[in-house]
């Protein structure tokens, strides 16, 4: 009952799954007044699937809790379908909000079975149709044979699955999913990864996936959110935002970087490591500008250096379908640069780095103070 | 289907707990008995037997239900107080209706309160045990002032915090004078006593040999002897000199000033000074009784055997005196 | 895939990392629901009647009162008080501890027997364990007249004093601790242990650098409720002749009748108390306890003990003989005696008696504690700390002072309940509260918070998740509490004498009715009764408890709950 007045939206031009935040701040008491949310925006598509990829400490799991209900704001709003469920006067309670929150650690009932678990939130379905209508959520997630165990006799993938039945089978507005495979390991996290994904859109929810991992932010989304110290930094497409990043924070998260220090000169940039391409940021640069170049390794390449060059090779890491090599520059600085040959060059020989034509490295204005 | 089970059972618990507790009458005679359950209730049950009048009894230690009636005041269910000592009655005296004099005639006035508040039940003499594997009684002092001495060291179990040994210290106080009393303490506590919490531990230690002599009440021994036989190695010694060594303490009874129920507790009063309740006590809980025609039991002097100290004892409901005395002396805390 | 997942888990570090991870995202505190801080605001009141009472009281307080206060003598009593404190809770502690740990993680032979034995010494009122280990140990007791006919000893060292005290409280208290740590041990997620041994911890250090600090809190509720005890305790040490704070209390109102000067000792007795609380919560770790990783807690595998097995048990053993069957034997060596003088009876209506109160008392002290417990761990903040300490103020104060302040609110205030088993099972709530919500706030400490949000987000309301997803996980530890209340009941005396309703009997005072005229043989029945009336249902409950355990794994509620 609560849910019907809920999906349906008081503005018919907003559509029905939006997610908004605008302007949340949300503060912990005594840490110094530091805000773990700071004034900040979001807004996420009915259907969509929206990743936050942000480091420990940057108010992830704080902006989660904030649209679960689990959190007070002090300033901002927070609408879900169209309605108010956060701001300083007013906070709907996380029951009522229609919002499914998949836990880090599951959070499953240890007291219940599968089943049970997965009909906790069914409280409105009638006692004789309480399977039927869990039966292809039940299905969709692989947990068919299991229904009559208890929580502790499933492996780590199994109790995920549960956890994402759990929510999904209340058909939430919005799916919120907290670091939710960290603690599984390697392999089983990618194709959970695929799995859930195809859960999520098969099931038409809208997601929201917090995590630290990059590889796994870029993978599962149809848009990325990029978050430090509490704020949104940048939120686009998966290959848009890696690239484009808009800051050189964004461009270290999104994938592993080197930053040095660099002057334009016409339209190349001229660095210790060389003269690239760039590609210029939003703002332009002008000629004999100071900035901060922003290398990738595997945007790099490098071959023979010239006797007198003062480039060479520090170390050396084969990878499988890569090396990664360290080059140290004469200011002790290291640059990471991947080969896919498989032909070593040895530590200590002297070399030239280079970046393919078609691969301009990023510039951005340089920040004085770091 | 056990949580039903369980909510029903203590439903029903709490229903029979109120239940059980209603309908008493205002005929009812509620006695607060600071006298202990295993000595009393055989004689007030005949009570009620005789006269048709229904007794409920609330068991307590005489000073913690003296507390009790303090706090009730004039709203308290009780009728009569029936109290182990003297101080327990003084301490309720301003809730203690002077009783008739038909009561207070029967009962001597020694035995009774100055202000007619309360009477006299039964006496239990102060005594010295001993052990007599290792005494006779020709090896103890003529009064309780020989215990002072040295030869004593060691030797010595007492109960400094025990209301009768209090009671004893104050007849002292009433008969040598304070600065005698103290010397007397201090006397003892050079001979380092072994300190116990109460009348029963000294027997015992008595009778363990863990010490020699011990100062108590009379009829602690004859329990012990009852239930152990006479080979129990521990006899009473009723001091040879009228000192405060053999001093009378008296149980007493007085009717609460707010009781509604005043005509039936002066009979349960007069019960308990008439001959059944007076020969109940002297041979079912070894006490002395207080008024004539009764018959001792074996072992227990005729009171008029004893030499008994001149003192007042409703002045012995007196207590903090004694109390401050043993405190500056450091035998009690 | 268990043990592979341990491994890596032990691998990433997990078990040092999320629990600082966990702390930084929970600092926020959320507000208690109003239902809940108003049923604690109202408990509040209740526990602080009787030092509303005391301080009404006190403040007729003559100048005779403040001269004894503040004489160097009432200093010194306070010191001694404190050292019987400390010696008797680091005594529980040191053997409450591994008794937990050898009856409930290892293969000890008859350990569910050995766990019911363990906790009755609860139920042995303190002066009748006194008085069995002065007819014992005494210089001349039943141990030396043994050893003096094997071997001629005439006389022991003198029991009396610290040492007297301090033995007799020990083994009466040492189930709190016992009872409290247990109930943590079940619930500890094994793989904690696993992965310390994963890291190449032998057994010793893994106990001693992962279990213990994991127990801590269990310990602490443990030690606190010993510590308190022990202050209050007036039996043992008048019987064993230490002379302590509660003791001089008794003599104000034994000796000069002076409610006053009592009133005011009492409440230097509450400052004493509220000292032992503040220190116990400086000290409290700031750590979290419930398991931060996925899942549910596994059933517990036992650590097999190899050849220790049966010195273990002989240890144990030895224990429990000395704390329920030597005063079990010295009692019906009592009764023996006794029977050959002259009959026995059998009280049953006291037992009845016993019993009805007994298990009110622990339904609705189970049920006070529960909020208590609720707001101090999940809400935890000024509020919380005041109601927790508050609940613990009855629990330190003699049991004749909560009556007698209850006795005055009843007579003035609540008439019609003034002597009715409501009013005396009210008292024994105030007094044993916190023996209830100390086991209720240790199990609480062990559920995730994120199983409760995860409820609150799939349309659960907070009672609906209390009563659906909290209580379900917490009812070992409600069950452990009540037992605790039940058996303290029991015992109980003081509150029982002088709030009963007329004629109302119960075992214990059929105990002290006998034992305070030296009665030994008719103290003795209802003394065994006592033990055996409040064994049964212990072993009942812990039985059906370790049973369940063992064939359905731990914390299966019974029926289907959330259907």
């Amino acid at each position: 009952m609560r849910g019907s007045a809920a999906t349906q939206p008081s503005d018919p031009s907003i559509d029905s799954g939006l997610l908004s935040m605008q302007g949340v701040t949300c503060r912990y008491p005594g840490r110094n007044g530091e805000a773990a949310l700071d004034a900040l925006d979001l807004l996420v598509r009915s259907g969509e699937f929206v990743s936050v990829l942000g480091q420990s400490g940057s108010g992830k799991t704080t902006m989660l809790r904030v649209i679960a209900g689990f959190e007070r704001v002090q300033a901002g709003e927070v609408q879900v379908s169209g309605r108010v469920v956060s701001s300083a006067t007013r906070h709907i309670p996380p029951e009522e909000r229609r919002v499914g929150l998949v836990f880090q650690d599951y959070a499953l009932f240890p007291h219940l079975t599968v089943e049970q678990n997965v009909l906790f939130g069914l409280k409105w379905v009638n006692q004789g149709e309480r399977s039927a209508a869990v039966r292809p959520i039940v299905e969709m997630t692989g947990l068919a044979g299991l229904a009559g165990r208890y929580v502790h006799e499933l492996s780590g993938g199994q109790q995920q699955r549960v956890a994402l039945a759990r929510s999904l089978a209340t058909r939430p507005v919005a799916l919120l999913l907290d670091e939710p495979f960290s603690n599984l390991d390697r392999q089983l996290r990618a194709s959970l990864r695929r799995e859930v994904r195809t859960i999520v859109k098969a099931s038409a929810t809208t997601a929201i996936l917090v995590t630290h991992d990059r590889e796994e932010a870029l993978a599962i989304a149809d848009r990325v959110a990029v978050m430090g110290r509490g704020k949104i930094l940048q939120i686009d497409t998966p290959e848009a935002i890696y690239s484009m990043p808009a800051t050189p924070e964004v461009a270290r998260m999104v994938g592993p970087t080197d930053t040095l220090p660099g002057t334009i000169a016409g339209n190349l940039v001229e660095t210790e490591a060389g003269r690239f391409r760039f590609r210029a940021p939003a703002g332009g640069v002008t000629d004999g500008q100071r900035v901060d170049v922003v290398l990738r390794a595997h945007e790099l390449e490098f071959g023979p250096g010239a006797d007198g060059s003062d480039m060479r090779v520090a170390y050396r890491e084969f990878r499988g379908e890569f090396t990664q090599y360290g080059i140290i520059l004469p200011s002790g600085v290291t640059v990471r640069v991947r080969r896919r040959s498989l032909a070593p060059v040895m530590d200590g020989t002297r070399v030239r780095i280079t970046a393919p034509f078609d691969r301009p490295v990023l510039v951005y204005p340089s920040s004085p103070a770091v | 289907m056990w949580r039903t089970g369980a909510a029903a059972l203590l439903a029903m618990l709490a229903i029979g707990g109120i239940a059980g507790c209603g309908g008493r009458s205002e005929e009812t005679l509620v006695v607060y008995s600071g006298r202990s359950e295993t000595l009393v209730a055989p004689i007030i049950k005949q009570f009620s037997d005789l006269t048709g009048i229904k007794t409920e009894v609330k068991y307590g230690d005489t000073a913690a239900l003296a507390s009790t009636l303090l706090e009730e005041g004039a709203k308290s269910p009780a009728d009569v107080f029936f109290a182990q000592d003297p101080g327990g009655l003084g301490a309720a005296r301003p809730l203690l209706a002077t009783l008739p004099s038909s009561i207070r005639g029967r009962v001597p006035e020694w035995a009774s309160a100055l202000d007619g508040t309360w009477v006299g039940i039964s006496g239990r003499a102060r005594v010295v045990v001993y052990n007599n594997r290792v005494l006779t009684e020709a090896d103890l002092p003529d009064s309780i002032a020989g215990f002072t001495d040295p030869a004593w060291k060691g030797k010595i179990g007492w109960a400094p915090t025990n209301g009768s040994f209090l009671s004893m210290v104050t007849a002292m106080r009433q008969v040598w004078g304070e600065d005698a009393t103290e010397q007397w303490v201090r006397g003892i506590q050079a001979n380092g006593p072994r300190s116990y919490s109460g009348n029963t531990a000294v027997v015992q230690a008595v009778g363990s040999g863990e010490v020699q002599v011990g100062f108590v009440n009379h009829y602690y021994l004859h329990r012990f002897l009852a239930e152990q036989g006479e080979s129990f190695p521990a006899r009473n010694y009723y001091t040879r000199s009228a000192d405060p060594g053999s001093v009378l303490l008296i149980a007493g009874v007085g009717i609460l000033k707010s009781s509604k129920n005043k005509a039936n507790a002066e009979k349960f009063v007069e019960f308990l000074i008439g001959t059944v309740a007076q020969q109940y006590f002297a041979s079912q809980t070894f006490e002395h009784p207080l008024v004539g025609g009764v018959v001792r039991a074996p072992g227990i002097p005729e009171l008029s055997n004893i030499k008994r100290p001149e003192i007042d004892v409703s002045q012995l409901s007196d207590l903090s005196g004694t109390q401050a005395l043993l405190r500056r002396v450091g035998a009690i805390p | 895939m268990l043990f592979h997942r341990e491994n890596l888990r032990v691998a990433l570090g997990q078990f040092a990392l999320p629990q600082f991870r966990l702390r930084s995202r929970s600092v926020s505190r959320p507000r208690a629901p109003i239902a809940l801080t108003a049923t604690g605001l109202l408990i509040a009141i209740a526990v602080l009647l009787p030092i509303v009472y005391l301080v009404i009281r006190s403040v007729g307080a003559g100048e005779a009162a403040s001269e004894m206060l503040f004489r160097a003598r009432t200093g010194a009593i306070v010191v001694r008080s404190l050292v019987l404190v400390v010696v008797v809770t680091a005594g529980s502690v040191a053997i409450a501890v591994p008794l937990a740990w050898l009856t409930t993680r290892t293969d000890l032979p008859g350990r569910r027997w050995w766990v019911v034995a363990a906790v009755l010494p609860l139920v042995v009122p303190s002066y009748v364990a006194a008085m069995v280990a002065v007819a014992a140990l005494g210089p001349r007791g039943m141990l030396q007249g043994a050893l003096d006919r094997i071997f001629g000893i005439e006389r022991l060292p003198a029991i009396y004093g610290l040492p007297g005290a301090a033995l007799v409280l020990v083994l009466l208290s040492y189930p709190y601790v016992f009872v409290t740590v247990r109930a943590a041990l079940r619930r500890m997620d094994p793989a904690l242990d696993e992965a310390a041994r994963g890291l190449g911890y032998g057994p010793g250090r893994t106990s001693l650098k992962v279990t213990l600090p994991l127990l801590r809190p269990a310990i602490a509720a443990g030690a606190l409720l010993v510590a308190l005890y022990t202050l209050s305790d007036f039996g043992a040490v008048s019987l064993l002749g230490y002379e302590t704070f509660t003791w001089a209390i008794f003599i104000q109102y034994e000796t000069t009748f002076d409610r006053t000067a009592a009133s005011a000792l009492s409440l230097v007795l509450i400052a004493v108390a509220l000292g032992i609380l503040l220190l116990d919560s400086a000290t409290h770790a700031r750590g979290r306890y419930h398991r931060s990783t996925s899942g549910a807690v596994r059933p517990v595998s036992n650590l097999s003990l190899g050849r220790w097995r049966w010195p273990a048990a002989i240890g144990v053993g030895t224990l429990v003989t000395s704390a329920v069957i030597a005063p079990l034997g010295v009692l019906c060596f009592w009764v023996a005696r006794g029977a050959s003088a002259g009959g026995v009876e059998f009280p049953w209506p006291s037992a009845w008696n016993s019993l009805r109160v007994s298990l009110l008392a622990a339904a609705v002290s189970s049920a006070l504690a529960l909020p208590v417990a609720i707001l101090a761990v999940r809400f935890a903040g000024r509020f919380a700390a005041f109601l927790d300490r508050a609940t613990h103020m009855g629990f330190a104060l003699p049991g004749v002072v909560v009556a007698l302040a209850l006795v005055f609110f009843g007579v003035n205030f609540a008439a019609p309940l003034y002597q009715t088993i409501a009013l005396l099972v009210f008292a024994y709530t105030v007094l044993f509260l916190p023996a209830a919500s100390g086991a209720i706030k240790t199990s609480l400490l062990q559920v995730n918070p994120h199983v409760e949000e995860a409820a609150r987000s799939l349309g659960r309301s907070e009672v609906k998740t209390i009563l659906q997803v909290t209580l379900p996980l917490i009812t070992p530890g409600i069950l452990t509490g009540a037992a605790m209340v039940f058996l303290l009941t029991m015992k109980e005396l003081p509150a029982t004498l002088i709030l009963g309703p007329l004629g109302f009997k119960t075992l214990a005072t059929e105990v002290w009715s006998a034992a305070s005229e030296a009665f030994f043989a008719k103290a003795a029945l209802p003394a065994i009764m006592l033990v055996l009336a409040a064994g049964a249902p212990t072993a009942f409950l812990l039985l059906r408890e370790s049973r369940r355990a063992s064939d359905d794994g731990e914390g299966r509620s019974p029926g289907g709950n959330g259907a």
